[in-house]
C-alpha cells in the first residue's frame, strides 16, 4: 500500500502531453483564454512561443481538445519536413483530396483557392522551428489566402525570433509567450497534479521549503520539474521497498532526495 | 532502475563540494576575527604595564601623608622635619635590607620589571614637586610658618618618598648605572642639559638624573642639583654619587647641619667611605 503511494505519485510526473494532465493555473488560464479568443478573431496566424518545457505543446493539445468539437481543427505535433508530403497531408486532412504523386506548392495553392468552405480550418503546428525557411515562407503565403488559419509554436531562441521577425512580423496578429512558473505556481502545479491522481499524501508533503528548492533547481520549468519529481518518487519507492524509513520522512519531502534527483536528472553537476 | 547507492555517494560528494566555499569563507572570517581580536588585545596588555607602573608610582604618594603628618607634628623646624624624614628613610631602608627574604627579592624583581617601562605620571609628579623642594631649603626664619603651609609638607613628602623607593632598587644600581654610563655624553652647556632632561623624561633613567644633578652642581645651580639628586634617590636610593651631590648641594645652600645628618644616616646604612670622607671634610670645614 505504501509503495503504491510513491509509485502512483511517480507516474503522475511521466513526461507526456496529455490533455488530462493539463493543470489550471491562474496565469496559464488567462493566457489560454486569450489564445482561444485570438482563434475566434479573423487572424491569419498566431504565434505561440516560449522556452522548452514551458507548456507550448500542452497548450496546443488543450486547444485542439477544446476546439475539435466545435470547429475544424487539425494538429500536427511532429513536423512534416518534406514539402510535398506536407501539402499532401494538408490536402487530405483539410479538403479530403488524396494525391498519390508529387504535390507542389503551386498545385496546392490552386486547390486551396478553389476550395469553398463556410468555416476556415485551423491548423496547429507544433515545433515549427524545425520547418525550413522556405516551407515557413510558403505557410505564410497559405495564411495570406485566408482559407487556412495557423497556430504555430516556436522555441524561444535567437533563431526562432529571427524566423518570427522575418516571415511573420506583419502577418501575425497575435503573439503569445509562455514563461516558466513562479515558485507559488509550481507548488500549485505539483499539488494539483498529485491530487488529480488522488495522491493526497504525497501532495501534502510538498511544503514551501521543498518547492522553493525544486524551483531553484528547475527555474520553474514544467518539463524539468516533471523529470525531477519522477526521479524523486522513484527514489522514494526504492527506500520504501527497502524499508529504509530513516531516509524518508512522510511529513515532508527530503531535500537530500530532491538534490539526489537533481543530480540524476542532470540539473545539478555533482 | 535507479542505482540509489551510487546516487547517494554522488550526493555526498556534491554536498562536500557545495560546502567548501562556505567553509573557506567561515574559516577566513574566523581567522580575520581572531587576528583583529589579537591585535586589539595587544594594546591593552601594554596598558596594563603602564597601569602597573602608575600604581608603583602612586603607592609611595599614598603613604606620604602619614610621613607628612608625623614630620609636621613631631618637628616644627625645617631642619627637624628633614632630619626626621631622613630617619624615616633609614628605618625603611634597614628593614627591607635586613629582612631580604625570597619574597622581598621577588617583589624587587617585579618592581625592576615595571621600572623599565616609562611612566609619564612620574614625570608629572616630579615637575610638581621640584618647586616645593626648592622652597624647603629656603630661609630658616619662617620655619614655623613653612611647617604649617602645604608646600613644606610636600617637601617632606618627597624626602620620605625617596626613602620608600630606596626599598625596591638595590638591584637597580648596577643595571641602571651601567645603562646610564653607556649613553651619556658629557657636555656643559644648559642646552645640552635640557636635552638630557628630555631624555630623562622619556626613559626615567636615574643615571641621567644623576648626570643632570652633577652638571647643575658644576654650573653652580645648587637648587637644581639638590632637586635632581633627590629625584635620582627617588628612583634608586643606593646610588652613592647622588647622596654625595645631595649633601654637597645642601652645604652649598647653607644647610650644613642637614647635610651632616643626612650623610651620617647614609653612612650608617651604607658604610660608604666616600660619604665618610665628605662628612669629615664638612665637619672640618674643608668643604664649604
Amino acid at each position: 500500500m505504501k509503495s503504491s503511494i510513491y509509485q502512483s505519485s511517480k507516474n503522475v510526473f511521466l513526461d507526456t502531453v496529455n490533455v488530462e494532465d493539463y493543470i489550471q493555473l491562474d496565469r496559464v488560464s488567462t493566457i489560454y483564454q486569450s489564445l482561444k479568443d485570438s482563434v475566434r478573431k479573423p487572424l491569419k496566424m498566431i504565434l505561440l512561443f516560449g522556452k522548452p518545457g514551458t507548456g507550448k505543446s500542452m497548450f496546443l493539445t488543450k486547444l485542439y481538445h477544446d476546439l475539435s468539437s466545435i470547429q475544424k481543427v487539425y494538429i500536427y505535433r511532429t513536423p512534416i519536413l518534406d514539402e510535398s508530403e506536407f501539402y499532401k497531408v494538408l490536402a487530405q486532412d483539410l479538403f479530403g483530396i488524396k494525391y498519390k504523386g508529387e504535390l507542389n506548392f503551386t498545385q496546392f495553392m490552386r486547390v486551396v483557392e478553389e476550395y469553398e468552405t463556410e468555416e476556415t480550418p485551423l491548423v496547429l503546428l507544433d515545433e515549427a522551428q524545425l520547418y525550413s525557411n522556405s516551407l515557413m515562407e510558403k505557410i505564410r503565403l497559405l495564411s495570406d489566402t485566408r482559407k487556412v488559419k495557423f497556430v504555430i509554436t516556436l522555441h524561444k531562441t535567437e533563431k526562432e525570433d529571427l524566423i518570427a521577425k522575418a516571415h511573420f512580423q506583419t502577418r501575425i496578429w497575435e503573439t503569445i509567450e509562455l514563461e516558466n512558473a513562479s515558485s507559488m505556481e509550481l507548488k500549485i502545479y505539483i499539488q494539483k497534479k498529485l491530487m488529480k491522481a488522488n495522491c493526497f499524501d504525497s501532495a501534502n508533503m510538498f511544503q514551501n521549503k521543498s518547492v522553493n528548492l525544486i524551483h531553484k533547481l528547475t527555474n520553474g520549468n514544467y518539463r524539468d520539474t516533471n523529470k525531477l519529481l519522477y526521479t524523486l518518487f522513484d527514489i522514494y519507492s526504492y527506500y520504501d521497498e527497502q524499508n529504509n524509513y530513516t531516509a524518508i520522512n512522510r511529513n515532508h519531502i527530503s531535500n537530500k532526495i530532491i538534490e539526489m534527483s537533481a543530480i540524476h536528472t542532470g540539473l545539478v553537476n555533482a | 532502475m535507479l542505482n540509489v547507492n551510487e546516487l547517494e555517494s554522488k550526493w555526498l560528494r556534491y554536498k562536500i563540494k557545495s560546502y567548501i566555499p562556505h567553509a573557506i569563507i567561515a574559516v577566513s572570517t574566523i581567522i580575520i576575527t581572531l587576528s583583529v581580536v589579537t591585535i586589539y588585545n595587544l594594546k591593552p596588555t601594554v596598558k596594563v604595564d603602564v597601569h602597573a607602573d602608575k600604581n608603583l608610582q602612586v603607592s609611595p604618594t599614598k603613604t606620604l601623608p602619614l610621613v607628612e603628618q608625623n614630620t609636621t607634628i613631631k618637628e616644627k623646624s625645617q631642619q627637624a622635619i628633614i632630619a626626621n624624614s631622613n630617619l624615616a628613610i633609614i628605618e625603611k631602608n634597614k628593614n627591607p635590607l635586613q629582612n631580604s627574604t625570597p619574597l622581598a627579592q621577588s617583589n624587587e624583581q617585579k618592581k625592576d620589571k615595571i621600572i623599565m617601562s616609562p611612566s609619564l605620571d612620574f614625570m608629572v609628579n616630579m615637575r610638581t614637586n621640584i618647586p616645593a623642594k626648592y622652597e624647603i631649603v629656603t630661609p630658616a626664619k619662617d620655619i614655623q610658618n613653612i611647617v604649617i603651609e602645604e608646600p613644606i609638607q610636600e617637601n617632606v613628602l618627597d624626602l620620605s618618598e625617596k626613602a620608600i623607593d630606596l626599598e625596591s632598587s638595590q638591584e637597580d644600581v648596577s643595571y641602571e648605572s651601567k645603562k646610564g654610563s653607556i649613553s651619556i655624553n658629557r657636555q656643559n652647556t644648559h642646552d645640552d642639559i635640557k636635552y638630557v632632561i628630555e631624555r630623562f623624561k622619556k626613559n626615567n633613567n636615574p643615571a641621567l638624573s644623576l648626570f643632570i644633578a652633577k652638571k647643575y652642581y658644576e654650573l653652580g645651580d645648587y637648587h637644581k642639583a639638590y632637586n635632581y639628586s633627590l629625584v635620582t634617590n627617588e628612583i634608586n636610593h643606593d646610588i652613592e654619587a647622588s647622596w654625595l651631590i645631595f649633601a654637597k648641594s645642601l652645604v652649598k645652600l647653607n644647610e650644613k647641619e642637614m647635610a651632616i645628618k643626612t650623610l651620617t644616616q647614609y653612612i650608617d646604612h651604607s658604610k660608604s667611605n666616600r660619604a665618610q670622607i665628605l662628612l669629615d671634610e664638612i665637619n672640618a670645614g674643608k668643604f664649604k
